[in-house]
């Protein structure tokens, strides 16, 4: 008796007829409710694993969201290239060689068995690909790798130690690649100080 | 039971499941009234019943609704039915900044503009509660700033749901305001002592003991004048600092100055004779408070164009490295001056499209003049000018042009002087082939094609491209299109030195206006606001015509501040609430006066003194009270009280005025009553009672037209005339008067005219059917014209002529002389002719010599106003001629007067005067000189003597002279 009473009152609690509200608004965009089980949905099966709804794992979602938004409105107020159509199509087939033996139907069970439609992780996969136009676009040209930079990464960083000169160009590209890094934080944290961030649903805060 | 099991549930998804692909029976809104209009509201949300649902198009909608601005919260809920899917938008809007006021007891400073000021709440944008403890922040710390440091503040909302606005109210108890203290000097005080320090400041009361109350003003006075010293001190590196000025016993506050001179700084110039103050004014150093290299070599820059403009113009200015010398920081410019120049000449040759004048006027050479002696040369300058010359040219289409330039020293056997020429070489002219403009779809260019600069057969340029560009955004925005944009391209023509070219426009979208929200009325009555818009719901959003509301509303002058906005700017919407926030003016105003007026005004009085009828030098001191209150009955008419009490006059006038009568605002009307009791004419007294009506019409820009009735009561007393004439002058004068003034003002500035045109036509009738006692038209003209003669030099004149006949003249009176004394044209002095003192033009009594008015008047005045010295003091000399004459027929340019009973001839004088520039308009002193003033038999003796002689008719004439030389002291140009 007491476990039939359990399962009617979970019931309950999550279906409670809402389909979809504002979480957090960032600016005048949204990050909706939908927005951020999509997000989590993605990233586990991504990722394999079983989707987190956790109040954690939302919270996690919905920064990641914000910075999503911040970005995506730099890039369009500042008119950085999109991702032409033909561009787009080419995401989910790559995506499908890389887990799924390059089988659109397998990539389409393993969606279906996450609640989540083609489109929702193609949007993912371009959103991915743009953020790393915006990331070499606005942040790269302003890195600047000095020698010592390089054999600082040498040193801390490569164990098996071949001669520097024969990596040189690699490391140089990963240390580019973290400063330019350091630079979007760096620029996230100032956006997200100018920028009206609203948490709807407070529980995210 | 839930409570317990609820943590269970955590890893669950938070929303229903998605009746995907389910048909939409029905889409309801809660609550029903929404801030999105319903036909937007739909196009917003872009889902029918009918179709599929789908979650991503949900999603979408609450993008699409929350991008509006309008909404804080949005839910949509779904209920599945056997019909399809009920889907239900749960949503909450949001709220903008509307009026933002401050009550309390306030003592300016800080006014309550600065204090809303502070709180940084901008009308018309998303309010957040959080943003009011931030407001109420920054009102304290301006609070403290000005010495309340008790201040306290809190806020009252009050939401006004129909235009989703909130009227913030900040609630103050600004307590007492604090004082300052003896101030605490912290650091190095071996360079000044305490004492110095403090009087540096205006913290200690003048004169008085103790120290004033705190204000920021004060407190950023004070710091700027403790680092002036140490300027002064030649410790330009000096540091000044004030910890925040805390209350000590809640009534002072002691400020804490901390103080590191820093070295001693030297600026000094070698080579060249250039004084400390010179230094000052170029090496920027002492301006800034600090020395670094930029700073320095901006003075090297402004000391060699200071000795450039001397005719130094190969002048080298070398700065040497900053050196410390005995503890003291030397800095030394090196001067070469060369050798000094004139621009003596400056020839432009090869120009045919552009006159001289033209092209010099874009240059920065200049010749030797009157104005700058040695004229203004370097090289720098002539490639400027060089420069200028092309831009010229290509803004006209003359792509190829080219300008070279060269200098010749030792010009015509000189060797000071400079001669330099400019060559141009000017190409053809390139010209538009064909234009096309394409993206215009929305609004009808034709009419405004034909306008453009840039049209087929026109010259082409790029200077003529953004004129069109301008010309075409501003059509564009006035239609509601704010973010149109424009870009052109162009290639060649078919024929040579053509162009086709081609303007591409990117509409965008247009907005309209969804309604007008008007805030902020306390006492003025709404329709009076309403007749003021120029726009309503429904136009498009011009900007052009919210300023245009904007600017009538501050016309209305009963607002100290009109706030446009455009609310929720940042939301996607295209019907825009459009909001007038309002700050009424404080309705009564109170002015009172001291001055005196110093010229020939003097002389006794009394009725019994006959002496100096022409005057005497004399002070009139005077005392002035005004009282107004605008916005009378909430309508914006106002009414006055100016009274004026003086040696010479006490006068008082109450005016009501009605601006914008009959709904039109080009008519305005006002009613005065009028007491005045006057000597400014010294042959009598005058007791004026007067009543008048006026209507004023605005009949363009430059002209307004007058309709006005007066009727008025003059009683005369104290005449100093001839007792035979007393019984036909001495009467009291009933005039009802119907006239009409027409107004011309082209002048480029009312205070100080520097070119155009100001005419004035004033035409009255005094007749018995308005109540008068005498019939007479009056008729005066006056034209005055400023020209400018060079840059600095303006040619002023000014002509009056006047006329005042006389008709059905009553049995009795003097048909030569009927019009009464007190109507007559009185003149002379500053303003009209000053040969003469005040009212002493024209005819006299021949055996008073006191002046009687006539009825005719002609004044010429002709002025040169000149630069004297610096900015602010200019010079002018100047040539008056004219004089009152007894009848028209009498007028006349005759020099000479025929003896000492002719007035008929006309006065000359010449002068010269200082006018000394305030914000008020010019302080004006003249002294002028008459060739020719009148002579006159004046009579020696009382009045007593004056009586018996004339009835014995053995009264002596005394011959008497208005002086030659006069002078005048007053405010304002004298026309």
């Amino acid at each position: 008796m007491r476990l039939p009473a359990l399962w009617l009152v979970l019931t309950l609690a999550a279906t409670p007829g809402i389909v979809d509200r504002i979480s957090v608004t960032v600016a005048n965009r949204v990050i909706s409710s939908s927005d951020i089980e999509t997000r989590l949905r993605l990233s586990a099966m991504q990722n394999g694993t079983a989707a987190d709804f956790s109040l954690a794992a939302r919270r996690g979602a919905a920064q990641q969201l914000i910075d999503q938004r911040l970005v995506a409105k730099e890039m369009e107020l500042g008119h950085y290239p999109r991702l032409e159509p033909a561009e787009r199509a080419r995401l989910l087939p790559a995506f499908a060689a890389t887990g799924f033996k390059a089988s659109m139907e397998a990539l389409d069970g393993a969606l279906a068995s996450a609640h989540l439609q083609r489109q929702d992780l193609e949007e993912d996969l371009a959103r991915q690909s743009e953020l790393l136009t915006f990331l070499s676009l606005r942040f790269r040209p302003a890195v600047q790798v000095s020698d010592a930079d390089v054999e600082r990464y040498y040193r801390e960083r490569i164990i098996v130690k071949v001669p520097l000169n024969d990596i040189r160009d690699s490391i140089e590209q990963n240390v580019a690649t973290e400063l330019a890094d350091q630079e979007l934080e760096k620029w996230l944290a100032g956006q997200r100080k100018r920028t009206r961030i609203v948490f709807v649903d407070r529980e995210l805060q | 039971m839930l409570l317990v099991f609820t943590p269970q549930v955590r890893g669950a998804p938070q929303l229903a499941p998605n009746p995907e692909g389910r048909p939409i029976a029905g889409i309801t809104f809660e609550p029903a009234q929404q801030p999105v209009e319903s036909p937007r509201l739909n196009e917003v949300i872009g889902i029918h019943p009918g179709e599929p649902f789908h979650a991503s198009a949900i999603r979408d909608s609450i993008d699409r609704l929350f991008a509006t601005g309008r909404y804080e919260d949005i839910q949509v809920d779904a209920s599945d039915t056997p019909a399809g899917v009920n889907l239900r938008y749960i949503t909450r809007g949001s709220w903008f900044i509307g009026h933002v006021g401050v009550e309390g007891d306030l003592s300016d400073p800080p006014a309550p503009s600065q204090l809303v000021s502070a709180a940084k709440l901008e009308l018309g944008m998303p309010f957040d509660e959080p943003q009011l403890a931030t407001a109420e922040t920054n009102i304290l710390q301006l609070l403290r700033g000005n010495g309340y440091f008790n201040a306290q503040v809190s806020h009252e909302l009050k939401f006004e749901a129909e235009h989703q606005q909130v009227r913030i109210t900040f609630l103050l108890s600004s307590g007492y305001r604090a004082h300052y203290a003896p101030p605490v000097i912290n650091g190095n005080t071996s360079v000044m002592s305490q004492t110095k320090i403090e009087k540096a400041t205006p913290w200690r009361r003048f004169l008085l003991p103790g120290y004033r109350g705190v204000t920021q003003n004060r407190t950023r006075d004070g710091m700027n004048g403790i680092r002036l010293k140490f300027q002064d001190a030649s410790h330009l590196l000096a540091i000044v600092t004030l910890d925040p000025l805390e209350a000590i016993d809640g009534r002072h506050a002691t400020p804490h100055i901390s103080i590191q001179p820093g070295p001693l700084v030297e600026v000094t110039a070698s080579g060249a004779k250039l004084s400390r103050k010179q230094i000052r004014q170029n090496v920027p150093v002492f301006e800034e408070h600090t020395v670094d290299r930029d700073l320095l070599e901006e003075g090297s820059v402004n000391l060699r164009e200071y000795l450039q403009g001397r005719g130094y113009f190969d002048a080298a200015v070398h700065l040497e490295e900053a050196k410390v010398i005995d503890g003291i920081t030397r800095i030394q410019y090196f001067v070469v001056p060369g050798s000094r120049h004139r621009l003596a000449a400056l020839t432009i040759t090869g120009n045919k499209y552009f006159d001289v004048k033209t092209i010099r006027e874009r240059m920065f050479l200049v010749p030797k003049s009157f104005e700058l002696r040695a004229g203004r040369y370097s090289e720098a300058l002539r490639k400027r000018d060089e420069q200028a010359i092309i831009n010229l040219y290509n803004s006209n289409g003359f792509r190829d042009v080219k300008v070279s330039s060269g200098v010749t020293d030792d010009y015509l056997g000189k060797g000071s002087d400079l001669a330099a020429a400019f060559q141009i070489e000017e190409g053809p002219q390139y010209r538009v082939a064909s234009l096309e403009i394409s993206g215009a779809n929305r609004l009808d260019l034709k009419a405004m094609i034909e306008t453009l600069s840039s049209q087929s057969g026109q010259v082409f340029s790029e200077f003529n491209i953004g004129a069109d560009r301008d010309a075409l955004l501003r059509l564009y925005g006035s239609k509601g299109f704010p973010a149109t944009t424009f870009q052109w391209s162009s290639t060649p023509g078919p024929d040579p030195h053509t162009t086709s070219l081609r303007f591409l426009i990117n509409e965008g979208e247009q907005e309209f206006v969804r309604e007008i929200v008007t805030t902020g009325l306390s006492a003025t009555v709404p329709s009076l606001v309403a007749h003021q818009l120029g726009i309503a719901a429904g136009d498009p959003l011009s900007p052009a015509a919210l300023a245009e509301t904007q600017r009538r509303l501050y016309d209305l002058g009963i607002f100290a501040q009109v706030n446009l906005a455009v609310q929720n700017p940042d939301g996607a919407e295209n019907r825009r609430t459009v909001l007038y926030d309002m700050e009424e003016a404080s309705r009564y105003s109170l002015t009172t006066g001291l001055g005196a007026e110093f010229a020939r005004i003097g002389g006794n009085n009394s009725v019994t003194d006959l002496s100096n009828p022409g005057g005497a030098p004399g002070i009139g001191p005077r005392f002035t009270f005004n009282v107004s209150r605008i916005n009378f009955l909430g309508r914006a008419q106002t009414i006055s009280f100016q009274s004026r009490l003086s040696t010479l006059q006490k006068r008082g006038v109450a005016t009501w005025f009605v601006p914008r009568i009959f709904g039109q605002s080009r008519f305005d009307t006002s009613v005065s009553v009028f007491y005045d009791d006057t000597h400014d004419v010294r042959t009598f007294q005058a007791k004026r009672e007067e009543a008048s009506v006026q209507v004023s019409q605005h009949v363009s820009r430059p002209v307004t037209a007058f309709y006005r009735f007066t009727y008025r009561k003059v009683n005369v007393s104290n005449l100093k005339i001839d007792p035979l004439l007393l019984p036909r002058l001495a009467q009291n004068v009933r005039a009802g008067i119907a006239s009409f003034n027409l107004v011309q003002d082209r002048r480029d500035d009312p205070v100080e005219p520097r070119k155009g045109v100001y005419n004035t036509l004033d035409a009255g009738l005094a007749t018995k059917v308005f109540g008068s006692q005498t019939s007479f038209v009056r008729l005066l003209a006056r034209n005055a014209t400023y020209h400018k003669l060079g840059q600095k030099i303006i040619l002023a004149r000014e002509t009056q002529l006047g006329f005042e006949p006389a008709f059905s003249i009553p049995a009795g009176s003097d048909p030569t002389d009927p019009v009464p004394l007190p109507e007559r044209f009185f003149g002379g002095g500053g303003s009209t002719l000053r040969g003469v003192p005040e009212n002493q033009a024209g005819p006299r009594d021949l055996l008073t010599g006191f002046p009687l008015g006539g009825t005719a008047l002609f004044f010429n005045n002709t002025e040169f106003r000149f630069p004297l010295l610096g900015a602010n003091i200019n010079g002018v000399v100047f040539e008056d001629a004219g004089n009152i004459f007894s009848r028209p027929g009498a007028m006349t340019f005759r020099v000479r007067q025929r003896g000492p009973a002719d007035f008929n001839y006309m006065v000359h004088a010449i002068g010269f005067g200082i006018r000394y520039k305030t914000p008020v308009g010019p302080i004006r002193v003249d002294i002028a000189y008459s060739i020719n003033p009148p002579q006159y038999n004046g009579f020696a003796g009382n009045y007593t003597q004056l009586v018996q002689c004339s009835q014995l008719h053995t009264c002596q004439a005394a011959r008497q002279q208005i002086s030659h030389l006069q002078f005048f002291f007053s405010l304002g140009q004298a026309f």
